[in-house]
């Protein structure tokens, strides 16, 4: 019945964390809050180049505006002056696999089934493109981490191949392949989820936990709509217009009319307040 | 103050929210029909549920069969993890607001891994052929058990006719007896498999909850179950 953890634990005058003292060990490792973020992450080397991996994380998912639509629901949830609320809750969008932070792990796997191709048959461009198209067949059709909507190209991983380019980071082995798996998909245009997964794996993330990397490095932009919602944005947002729906179900009707569908009048028959009321039901 | 050309101003967006089952007016309908002046006077809430996730009012086999399942899904004891998770949140000083929400999600991560273990089961059903997969009968049936099971046997032979019939034997577990009520009911996508168990398992739940007091975290057995803590050897 006993559950074996390596998280940690409260010990007389110091806590156990991920197989280290809090005040002897980890108060001269961990520099950031982000450094604990990549320790639960399982990061096995807090470094230069995996605290730089995370700053880009954070810097290039940095996508603020209030109509992305987990941000919005950040707001809603705020709206009535808990900022935990929204924060917390709207999060819980970040489970889904087919938008946002869920991509990534999607993302990661098809990078970590290329390298295990490439590694096995070669590292052509065409033994490249045959395993993108393989893992394309078994994913779907999709390799996430390409599509970009609303403009021609995505200005977060333009911005990161200018800040990743001739430093150490370019070297990394996930970060060359995902270079050659976007050529392999061209004409579709990558994102920067493709690229910032590369990094994460560079750094020795586990592909099924790169998901939960990137949620945590966009916690910033949902504390800041949940804070200020909180604050300001309150009854605009409790109930909306009357006119600001398009109801587009059934029609009004009644339960007693002729037209209601029979299994209206079987409900009535039975129904107690109906005989109460000494009405019949139809 | 300074404001920038946005990359979604220039996009084209509706311009309204769209309904499909009630309207934003004073007196809301549902799928039609009047809250305060039709349903209220002519409806119970179990038909007001059921016409909100399909459209109509139950007929009187749907409105039983419908209420005998989320009946048998109601009971979350404080051992289940919705439950437990509910109780715990109150213990550790929760705010009211927040812990129905808490209980969904572990309602909703219980649901879904119900319905990923019960593909076979509702194979079978759609088959109608051989025995029920072995992990969702009854062991060793009570006799109340065995006797509520022929009951809805027999009831399930009016409600969904002799065909669609469940077997009067072997007993279903309770959970898979519901979901089977269910899926003979039509209930075969997750959106409306979701909500019906969580809106049959949340009043047990929170109830549960509503007895725990905030914030007693000595009346909470920490131990259970226990956790120990272990660090691998630098270099194994």
């Amino acid at each position: 019945m006993t559950i074996q953890t390596r998280v940690g634990q409260i010990i007389e005058g110091d806590n156990r964390f991920l197989g280290r003292s809090t005040f002897e060990d980890w108060s001269h490792r961990l520099t950031a809050p982000s450094d604990g973020l990549m320790a639960a992450l399982g990061v096995p080397e807090l470094s230069t180049q995996s605290r730089e991996v995370f700053r880009l994380l954070a810097l290039c998912l940095t996508s603020p505006d209030a109509r992305v639509w987990p941000l919005k629901l950040t707001r809603l949830l705020s709206s009535h002056g808990d900022p935990l609320a929204g924060y917390f809750g709207a999060q819980l969008v970040s489970a889904g696999r087919v938008m946002g932070p869920g991509t990534a792990t999607h993302a990661a796997r098809g990078l970590v089934f290329v390298g295990q191709q490439v590694h096995a048959y070669g590292d052509s461009d065409d033994a490249i493109a045959v395993a993108v198209a393989r893992w394309r067949a078994q994913a779907g059709g999709r390799f996430a981490g390409f599509g970009v909507p609303f403009r021609a190209e995505d200005e977060r991983r333009v911005g990161l191949l200018r800040l990743v380019e001739g430093g150490p980071l370019a070297q990394g082995r996930y970060w060359r392949l995902h270079l050659r798996v976007v050529a392999a998909m061209a004409p579709l245009q990558p994102n920067c989820v493709i690229a910032l997964t590369a990094l994460l794996l560079d750094i020795g993330v586990r592909p099924e936990r790169c998901g939960m990397a990137f949620s945590v490095c966009m916690a910033h932009m949902y504390l800041a709509h949940a804070l200020e919602s909180a604050e300001q944005d309150g009854a605009r947002l409790h109930s909306l217009p009357a006119d600001a729906v398009d109801y587009q179900g059934i029609p009004a009707r009644r339960l007693s009319e002729p037209g209601a569908p029979a299994s209206a009048h079987a409900a009535l028959q039975r129904h107690p307040s109906a005989i109460l009321e000494g009405t019949p039901p139809c | 103050m300074k404001t920038w050309p946005g990359i979604l101003d220039r996009v084209a967006f509706p311009t309204q929210l769209t309904a499909q089952v009630v309207t934003p007016t004073a007196d809301p309908r549902i799928h039609g029909y009047a809250v305060q002046a039709d349903l209220g006077r002519h409806a119970d809430f179990l038909d007001v549920a059921w016409l909100a996730f399909t459209g109509e009012v139950p007929s009187a086999g749907e409105r039983a069969a419908l209420s005998l399942a989320l009946i048998w899904l109601a009971p979350v004891a404080i051992n289940e993890s919705p439950t437990h998770a509910a109780v715990l949140a109150k213990v550790a000083g929760a705010p009211e607001e927040v812990v129905p929400a808490i209980a969904a999600v572990a309602v909703g991560q219980q649901t879904a891994a119900e319905c990923a273990a019960l593909a076979p089961l509702f194979a079978w059903l759609d088959a109608g052929v051989g025995l029920p997969p072995a992990a969702w009968l009854e062991p060793e049936p009570t006799a109340g058990q065995a006797e509520a099971w022929s009951a809805l046997a027999t009831q399930s032979a009016h409600w969904f006719g002799a065909e669609r019939a469940l077997p009067a034997a072997p007993v279903l577990r309770r959970v898979a007896g519901a979901y089977a009520l269910l899926h003979r009911l039509g209930v075969r996508d997750l959106p409306r498999l979701h909500a019906l168990s969580l809106w049959a398992r949340l009043p047990t739940i929170l109830a549960e909850a509503a007895c725990a007091a905030s914030g007693a975290v000595m009346t909470y057995p920490a131990h259970l179950p226990a956790y120990q803590y272990v660090e691998d050897e630098v270099g194994a």
